[in-house]
């Protein structure tokens, strides 16, 4: 039992101390320029793409140094030649002002800066040594993410800089309340990460146990946000996500003035949401666009996907395999028709398509854009049709499972689309085996699940259990925007109220 | 003990009760009082939502003495310890026989209306699984659960009121043609159904507020049921003549059976499925009252998160050895007088005794 526990627990709301982290003793700079070269050489192995060079300032000895692969050639001539050879006869501090060099007299840090892409210059008798930075960078342009395109509203995404991203959601939110807390993750990667809250919105206890997950963790490679996400999320077996993944900064945006946190990290271009609801993955920034009724259509159409995504395999299994009575006199005979040749077990035929449909989907992830569609043509066209030509397949199952399909892709989360295509398998499984009563048994487990599941602290199938008739505006349907007149109460925002009346409400008044 | 941390609000309170009380019952309910109370079953279920009201009273009255204690608490403090570990004992016993009539119940209806060559034992085993899974946890998340499968009476009543399409008010004339003794036996039969709101005496101190929000909770849910029952028995009274009711042991299945529509047919499947959820959450509810007992009996005021998983394997070895059909008919019949022990008596008896000798919770002493 001890044992079972130990593997389905993962709460890592207990925080554990820290582990001491050998601190290394401050190095000081010494006085000549070859001592601290050697030194350093030595302390990066002899590394190639190390290299030095001399500089003639005049009255001094002065050599820098510097990683050519982290370093922008440009960005050398400009900030570290250039002002040498525009002040000839001036002083030394002018040549370092114009430089922006800033001063160390510790080698240890030095180091860490020298592998970031900054250039170190020594110069003979000095206890310091100037750091300047040289580091070249290579963003792409802030185009709208493949995965989460939008047909109205900003198609601006996240890169993998963290500044650029940061740049994108301040720009939205210029406000003083917005904070920025900065993390280095990973004992050997060093890798930065941050986290994003307005200070006038988020509930502390949150922020808290946010700030103390993400302290707690002591790895060595931290290198991605998703990475982060498995060390901070609450459950790692549930199959639902428990954070909300996003490329996108005005749903970023959206969620932070609901008093949420933001997760960025350096070389990722996701951010991750939390805490977030079971609904949330059901929300795109799309339903905002469109006016509240064609919005609330949108957000009701994707929630039936989850249901019929979930029950319509199953659904079909345990009609077709046990209560065929409940299908009307008319249609009895087209399916019977269709399923009475086929050699296998329903449960068969559909393990078999959806198998089919899943081995389809990766493959044309995999292949590049024009090979893919052959793949989907083949797939879904050739495939299909044989099968049931062959008779292995009924033509009511291609119908089931393809409508399944579809509706598993209608999810505006890639996580949450996942998620949603594995769970129908044990229902499917429980249907053929019990009928209605395995559906019905499944589908409760699952909610019971929903119920116990919670994302740092806030129930996860929050409005609905526990039941919020409130926060429903913006959950299964999308009321317009003068009618919320709270925020969404599941990250226990620090301010509920989010307007007094205006829009129709004030003209009405009037 | 009440820790806020683990507390449910008044709201949680109506769905819990509501869910416990809802269950097995159902189905039979209407054949049950039909055969004594005839045309007049329906005032026979009223009038047992009002009989039952008043044990809530009871309750409440007793449970008010002690806020911040459950029922297996005091008991020690008003009969001593041997004689309240005794009765502490009965209960727990009582709540695990019940918890093993509903799987019974269960499991034999189901057995007869669909799954009929899958063994029982599995369907058992299924549902005791699903129990368990919940009622390890707090009694906080329990409380969300039935408040998210609530929409399922709901859609029992929806499905119930397509019957009105086919009805015959005359049956149910002359009002009172029973008698007054023929109804208010009848009433004895429908008491049975309305078990559950005992949860009243576990769950007193785990509700947030006052008690007389929490006697208004446990009102509310009464009622809701009273009017489910009352409005199943009705319509089935007047779908099916009188002889045609002597026939049936079921006909609530009977009536959603012979509706058809374009899309769906045998609705008795769809009503059989909502049923199955109704009565889990109703064993549910039952499991919880069991476990905490047990683990009161182990150890003071504590959790019932550990005896969870002990009682559900208790209940689950009386059931798969226990399924002879004449012994669970006298199963039933002794559970239904046991009833009016455990949902009145005791507690009376406890309440005149705490009144008596001035017995209450001294304040502070508990925390």
């Amino acid at each position: 039992m001890g044992l079972l526990t130990n593997m389905f627990t993962n709460n890592r709301r207990k925080s554990r101390p820290m582990l001491k982290k050998s601190v290394l003793t401050p190095q000081p700079v010494f006085p000549s320029v070859q001592e601290n070269i050697q030194f350093m050489q030595e302390a990066l192995f002899h590394t190639d793409d190390l290299l030095r060079q001399t500089v003639s300032i005049p009255g001094h000895t002065s050599e820098f140094l510097f990683m050519y692969t982290m370093c922008d050639q440009s960005k050398i001539r400009e900030e570290i030649l250039k002002p040498i050879l525009d002040n000839r006869d001036g002083d030394l501090e002018g040549i370092l002002i114009s430089m922006r060099a800033n001063r160390y007299d510790d080698l240890e840090k030095v180091i860490d800066l020298l592998v970031k892409g900054y250039a170190v210059l020594f110069i003979e008798g000095m206890e310091e040594c100037f750091v300047i930075e040289v580091k070249s960078s290579h963003v792409r342009s802030v185009t709208e993410p493949n995965n989460e395109k939008t047909v109205e509203g900003s198609h601006e995404g996240f890169v993998e800089s963290i500044i650029i991203n940061l740049q994108l959601v301040r720009k939205h939110i210029e406000n003083r309340n917005l904070v920025v807390k900065r993390y280095k993750l990973g004992n050997e990667t060093k890798s930065e990460a941050v986290i994003v809250y307005l200070q006038n919105l988020a509930n502390p206890k949150l922020i808290n146990e946010v700030d103390c997950r993400i302290q707690n963790i002591d790895a060595d490679n931290i290198s991605s946000a998703e990475i982060i996400e498995e060390y901070i999320e609450d459950k790692s077996f549930s199959p639902f996500p428990q954070l909300l993944h996003t490329e996108r900064p005005d749903r970023v945006i959206g969620n932070l003035l609901e008093g949420r946190v933001v997760l960025l990290a350096e070389g990722s271009s996701t951010a991750l949401i939390m805490p977030v609801t079971f609904f949330a993955f059901y929300q795109s920034p799309d339903d905002y666009s469109f006016r509240s009724l064609q919005g609330s259509f949108l957000r009701f159409i994707r929630l039936f996907s989850f249901v019929i995504s979930i029950g319509l395999p199953a659904y079909y299994i345990a009609v077709v395999s046990f209560h065929y009575e409940v299908i009307p006199q008319d249609l009895l005979l087209p399916i019977k028709r269709s399923v009475e040749h086929i050699p296998y077990p329903p449960i068969l035929e559909a393990l078999f398509l959806e198998l089919t449909i899943e081995l389809l989907r990766e493959a044309g992830i995999r292949l590049p854009g024009p090979v893919g569609q052959t793949i989907g043509i083949v797939g879904g066209l050739v495939i299909g049709d044989a099968v049931v030509k062959a008779g292995m397949v009924s033509n009511a199952m291609i119908i089931v499972v393809a409508l399944t399909a579809i509706a598993s892709f209608v999810v505006p989360s890639h996580e949450m689309s996942a998620s949603v295509r594995m769970l129908r398998f044990p229902v499917m499984v429980a249907a053929s085996l019990f009928g209605f009563f395995g559906i019905v048994y499944s589908v409760i487990i699952i909610l019971i699940h929903l119920c116990i599941l919670e994302s740092f602290g806030t129930p996860y199938f929050a409005p609905v259990a526990p039941l919020r008739l409130k926060d429903w505006k913006d959950t299964i349907i999308r009321f317009p925007q003068w009618m919320m007149k709270q925020r969404s109460n599941d990250p226990a925002p620090q301010k509920l109220d989010l307007q007094r009346s205006s829009g129709e409400e004030r003209q009405g008044n009037e | 003990m009440s820790n806020t941390e683990y507390q449910i609000t008044p709201g949680q309170l109506v769905f819990l009760i509501t869910q416990t009380q809802i269950g097995v019952g159902l189905l039979g309910l209407t054949s049950k009082v039909h055969n004594v109370a005839k045309g007049d079953a329906w005032i026979s279920v009223l009038l047992a939502g009002m009989l039952a009201h008043l044990f809530i009273f009871v309750m409440w009255c007793l449970s008010r003495r002690f806020p911040s204690f459950t029922l297996y608490d005091y008991l020690p403090v008003l009969l001593g310890k041997y004689i309240g570990k005794f009765i502490q004992f009965v209960y727990t016993a009582y709540f695990i026989l019940v918890a093993s009539y509903i799987i019974l119940q269960f499991s034999s209806t189901f057995h007869d209306w669909v799954l009929s060559n899958t063994p029982r034992w599995i369907i058992m085993g299924i549902i005791s699984g699903v129990c368990l899974y919940l009622i390890r946890e707090s009694l906080r998340t329990i409380a969300r659960f039935f408040v998210l499968v609530f929409f399922c009476n709901i859609a029992v009543i929806i499905i119930t009121a397509y019957a009105y399409l086919h009805v015959n008010f005359l049956y149910i004339l002359p009002v009172g043609q029973a008698g007054i003794w023929k109804i208010t036996e009848g009433a004895h039969y429908a008491m049975n159904a309305f078990a559950g709101y005992e949860l009243l005496l576990i769950t007193f101190p785990l509700v947030e507020g006052g008690s007389a929000g929490k006697l208004k909770a446990a009102t509310l849910a009464n009622l809701f049921t009273a009017v489910l029952y009352t409005f199943a028995v009705f319509t089935s009274l007047i779908v099916f003549s009188p002889p045609e009711m002597e026939l049936l042991p079921q006909p609530l299945l009977y009536m959603v059976k012979a509706l058809t529509f374009s899309v769906f047919e045998r609705l008795d499947l769809y009503f059989l499925s909502l049923w199955a959820v109704v009565t889990t959450t109703s064993l549910m509810g039952y499991m919880f009252m069991a476990s905490k007992g047990l683990a009161n009996l182990f150890r003071a005021q504590s959790n019932h998160q550990n005896a969870a998983p002990y009682t559900v394997a208790l209940v689950f070895i009386i059931v798969v050895f226990f399924q002879n059909p004449l012994l669970i008919d006298v199963f039933g019949k002794i559970l239904s007088i046991a009833n009016y022990v455990f949902l009145f008596g005791i507690p009376f008896v406890l309440f005149m005794i705490s009144i008596l000798f001035k017995v209450t919770e001294v304040r502070g002493s508990t925390e």
